[in-house]
């Protein structure tokens, strides 16, 4: 059997006593909140929701804002040396995540392992998993039900946790976090389909603040390249990143080669932004994106159309965050809606 | 009390005529979005003079005109242009006009009197885009629901004192007393010593993601190609590659506390003079920093210092980017 019934004072011990593994928690809701190390003054998540999840998602712990990916420097006989960063870290468990950022590591693996492989994703990937949680609260911008998730959805996740009064049902997916499985299966309760699905169903409750499904528009974004409404819901943007920064599934980065003096330097990832101007810059002086219509249109067909025909996904999530923290109001949804055709 | 529904339909009329008349070919205002009580700057020209009914003004106009202004310059250039502004955005608009940025004749102000601003966020939705409006020395209250000024913990608004803006047109009068009040803030930032000090300025440079939004959303930050980031703006097809190679690079990209510092300060030194201290930047900031703790060192010495108060006058000389042939320093230069 793969679901158990456990208290979660019993989970929250289990993840204290494996040792040597990082557990990440959400650290607060809104903007001061982001995904932090389960300290001993800490508590495990009891529950999660739109009132659990930071504007920081938790794309950073494997994809992060600056990575080191190798060092040169040039010997004093002119010998040049260059070293690769060293990529592995320590094992590490998500805890606690809502499904539309559980979910965000599917997106996240379709484009940066399949067919070649990113290393640094990759090694870091290896060593870490996600423990899931069903969603309990919606928020004023959630979507996740229109795009194919839901408050349930156990896309992306290793092991799934539905709480349950003071208990929680805990479910395998994948065999990844086997060690923490191992210890919490020890002497627990298994539990019936029946018993999960009748938990499970607590948590099916629609998501209605944007009544759209993404896929069945896939057709209509498709012809909608050319559509004189990209100036329309892209006039106010002011192209900073916080819509592409802030997305849980956004995974555009720049490389750059930082000198540390004149023999030596690093090269560097960080993200970068469709948003910005110099993102498409090419060196003849061309930018095939100059006007902010073009940037917006790529940032929503990209989420709704591109990735999906790709993968067979959605890209966006729907944690609506890139509503919620746009300073001036431009809202995916309601564009994504315009265009489809549906309002 | 202060009824931001009846305050509205006046602007609107006021609007409606200037497009009517033929006084303005594009009005550039608040108007109600999809998600009440937010808002969306929009231009509304004469051909859609109908939106007019779509505008709003209320404390939850948190963003600026002015910022739209300039972000679409091209688009309105040469028109005549009738902008609805709070008290903040008059003042940012006054640092434009300074530098000829845009041109006073074209411009018909209406000064929106404005009381402080409000968090959306704060106030449980959805309400029905009718619900009424209203504010008081207290608060603001949104159909049943009141909350109170200090409540939105916006830096700028709580110390705001300024309440003699001389637009065209008004808004609304004032519903309580703007006085000066200390910036309890920066004190607190002034009283702390090296170490502390550090420590509090690290941690903001750390956590800062270098979205730029508190660069972009900025009304008064004008450069065409920003020092933190020159990127394909200044080069033309004639640009030799070694140009392109060796243009000045004060920052990196790389997200780092050190790097991070270099932009954040540089920001708050190249708006001394320049920062009205609208707050938009620490509202828009995603990640919650306090942004006003580091421009409000300049601000302090710019007034302080130098007693020159920014956004007063449009026909004064800008703080910073003024010359004069007088200058001792500078003679010899042009001979």
């Amino acid at each position: 059997m793969s679901v158990i019934r456990i208290t979660a004072d019993t989970m929250e011990q289990a993840l204290r006593e494996m040792g040597d593994v990082r557990v990440l928690v959400p650290s607060g809701a809104g903007r001061k909140g982001t995904y932090v190390e389960l300290g001993p003054d800490k508590k495990l998540p009891r529950e999660c929701g739109d009132h659990t999840k930071p504007s920081s998602p938790p794309k950073g712990i494997v994809f992060p804002n600056n990575e080191r990916l190798l060092s040169y420097s040039l010997g004093v006989k002119g010998e040049i040396s260059v070293k690769g960063a060293d990529h592995s870290q320590k094992m590490t468990i998500l805890y606690g995540t809502p499904p539309c950022d559980t979910a965000s590591f599917r997106a996240l693996d379709a484009a940066l392992l399949k067919d070649i492989p990113e290393p640094g994703y990759a090694r870091k990937r290896d060593n870490f998993g996600v423990v899931g949680m069903a969603c309990g609260r919606q928020g004023r911008w959630c979507l996740c039900t229109s795009v194919g998730l839901s408050p349930r959805s156990t896309e992306g996740a290793d092991i799934m946790v539905f709480p349950d009064g003071g208990d929680i049902l805990v479910q395998r997916l994948t065999g990844k976090l086997d060690r923490l499985w191992k210890i919490l299966e020890a002497g627990a309760k298994t539990v019936s389909d029946h018993e999960l699905s009748s938990v499970a169903h607590k948590y099916d409750f629609k998501v209605e603040n944007f009544a759209f499904t993404a896929e069945k528009l896939a057709g209509a974004l498709e012809k909608g390249f050319e559509s004189p409404y990209w100036k329309e819901f892209s006039e106010r943007c002011v192209s900073c990143g916080i819509c592409t920064f802030l997305c849980p599934t956004c995974h555009c980065f720049d490389i750059i080669d930082v000198p540390a003096d004149e023999l030596s330097g690093r090269r560097v990832r960080t993200w970068d932004t469709c948003q910005f101007p110099e993102f498409t810059g090419e060196t003849s002086a061309h930018n095939p994106r100059k006007e902010k219509s073009t940037r917006q249109r790529q940032r929503v067909l990209h989420k709704f159309l591109y990735h999906y025909q790709n993968h067979g996904h959605m890209m966006c999530t729907g944690c609506g965050r890139c509503i919620r923290y746009c300073p001036v109001d431009i809202n995916i949804a309601e564009g994504v809606m315009k265009l489809g055709g549906v309002k | 009390m202060r009824d931001y529904r009846a305050e509205t339909s006046a602007l609107r009329q006021l609007c409606a005529g200037l497009l009517e008349k033929g006084t303005v070919d594009v009005v550039v205002a608040w108007t109600e979005g999809e998600d009440f009580p937010r808002v969306r700057e929009m231009a509304i020209w004469k051909d859609r003079a109908d939106l007019v009914q779509t505008i709003t003004w209320s404390p939850f106009c948190t963003t600026s005109t002015v910022t739209y202004l300039k972000k679409n310059k091209a688009a309105l250039a040469g028109k005549k242009i009738a902008v609805v502004v709070k008290d903040c955005d008059f003042q940012a608009l006054n640092v434009l006009l300074q530098e000829y940025f845009v041109k006073r004749e074209n411009m018909v102000i209406i000064g929106a009197r404005c009381d402080g601003l409000a968090e959306a966020d704060m106030f449980p939705r959805p309400q029905g885009p009718d619900t009424a409006m209203t504010s008081d020395a207290e608060g603001v209250h949104l159909g049943n629901e009141s909350r109170r000024w200090e409540d939105f913990g916006f830096t700028c608004c709580l110390t705001c004192s300024y309440d003699h803006m001389k637009p065209d047109h008004t808004v609304g009068e004032y519903g309580r007393k703007k006085s000066k009040t200390e910036w309890k803030h920066l004190s607190r930032i002034l009283a702390q010593g090296p170490e502390e000090r550090r420590e509090h300025y690290s941690a903001i440079f750390e956590a800062c993601i270098r979205c730029y939004a508190c660069r972009e959303v900025c009304p008064v930050c004008a450069c065409v190609e920003c020092a933190i980031d020159p990127g394909e703006r200044a080069i033309t097809p004639r640009t030799p590659p070694a140009d392109k190679a060796n243009a000045p690079s004060w920052a990196s990209r790389e997200r780092h506390i050190s790097e991070n510092a270099v932009y954040l300060t540089t920001r708050a030194m190249h708006m001394a003079g320049r920062c009205v201290r609208c707050g938009w930047c620490e509202r828009a900031c995603p990640v919650g920093l306090p942004l006003m703790d580091i421009l409000d060192l300049t601000n302090d010495a710019v007034g302080r210092i130098y007693g020159y108060e920014t956004g007063k006058d449009p026909s004064a000389a800008p703080f910073l980017v003024s010359y004069a042939e007088s200058d001792p320093d500078d003679k010899g230069a042009h001979q």
